[in-house]
């Protein structure tokens, strides 16, 4: 099994250019989706103590709306797209089109079209991570919740304890400056699919 | 009164009255606290995996429900705590995203809830509250003075124990 602790810098460059290829899918695909110019930060490839990752992102106590997929094939792992309860609402508005600020209390139908949101960037990502390393990736359908940070996150820390102890976590941060809104995107690949897909890169 | 002592994920920490013990964000997660209420000792252990056979990595006690209890009582003992005075609450083992399964664990919270009850009846200390399961994160708080727990969520908001 791969040492996470000594992935080389080589290697989390490697890592970072599946973020960088999966960005400008992604860029492309929510700004379509949004009728919305979005901004994708420079991905970031990073190895985080599993009991360190809450903090990481904000603090376990953050209130976030999360989409959940899992990655499933010859790949596999974890895929986590949040953001702020403010930016779900603002989203909603214009997922639903309705004037910004309407949204209060997201329903039924504003949670399908936030879990959407996360199918279609998970999609885009993954089409890259599929095409840089030949792999068979499917996503599952995506899961919606909204809670504390460290609560939602805490089942994919558990699911990579079995294997590891650090999580490699390809980030994407998003943004969209006329109506304020931003989130995180989130690949945990498992540890054993990391050396599939380092070996695929050719920097195994 | 100083600031609560904090218990991070796979970790487990015990003391005496007038402290407090915390941790945060329970989802799957479950957060065993053991009191002793003639002594005024506790302790909390938050634990991640029902035993150390679902994990490579077995070297941190707190971070299983069959090593964490042990362990618990071990460490109160040694600040004077006895087992017949001491009781047990749990919360947390929750769902957070309905119907998502962890191969090869199936529904982990429950699975850690019910780890937890084994564990605490292997060392045959009852259970005297519960505040598990469900859909929602919790943060637990536990008051040594009198081994009150304070359960918070964004659904339910405080729920003693």
């Amino acid at each position: 099994m791969i040492d996470l602790k000594n992935l080389t810098p080589f290697q989390l460059d490697a890592l970072k250019e599946i973020g960088n290829i999966g960005a400008s899918h992604a860029d492309t695909a929510l700004s379509e989706l949004l009728h919305k110019k979005v901004w994708i930060s420079v991905p970031e490839a990073k190895v985080v103590p599993l009991d360190e990752v809450p903090q990481e992102f904000g603090g376990a106590e953050k209130m976030v709306v999360g989409v959940y997929l899992q990655m499933q094939g010859q790949i596999s792992g974890n895929i986590l797209f949040f953001f702020s309860q403010e930016t779900a609402m603002t989203l909603a508005d214009i997922l639903m089109n309705r004037p910004a600020g309407t949204t209060k209390v997201l329903n039924e139908m504003d949670q399908s079209a936030i879990k959407e949101t996360g199918t279609i960037l998970a999609g885009s990502c993954l089409t890259a991570l599929s095409a840089l390393t030949n792999k068979e990736i499917i996503p599952s359908i995506p899961y919606y919740a909204m809670d504390m940070l460290g609560a939602l996150v805490d089942f994919i820390i558990i699911n990579l304890s079995q294997n590891a102890e650090y999580a490699m976590i390809i980030q994407l941060e998003f943004s969209e400056s006329e109506y304020k809104i931003d989130g995180s995107f989130l690949l945990l690949p498992d540890p054993q699919s990391l050396e599939v897909i380092l070996t695929s890169l050719g920097v195994g | 009164m100083d600031d609560p002592i904090k218990v991070g994920i796979a970790d487990l920490k015990v003391s005496t009255a007038p402290n407090k013990i915390v941790t945060n964000a329970l989802g799957s997660c479950v957060a065993i606290v053991l009191y002793d209420a003639v002594h005024r000792i506790g302790g909390l252990a938050h634990i991640m995996l029902p035993s150390t056979a679902f994990s490579k990595i077995r070297s941190n006690p707190a971070k299983f429900a069959d090593t964490a209890v042990p362990e618990m009582i071990s460490m109160m003992k040694q600040l004077g705590a006895t087992k017949t005075t001491t009781s047990a609450k749990i919360i947390g083992g929750a769902q957070m995203f309905a119907n998502v399964l962890v191969e090869p664990l199936g529904n982990i919270g429950q699975r850690n809830v019910q780890a937890a009850k084994e564990a605490l009846a292997k060392e045959s200390i009852n259970i005297v509250a519960e505040d598990t399961g469900g859909d929602c994160g919790k943060s637990v708080e536990v008051n040594l003075e009198n081994g009150e727990v304070t359960v918070r969520s964004i659904k339910y908001g405080i729920n003693k124990l």
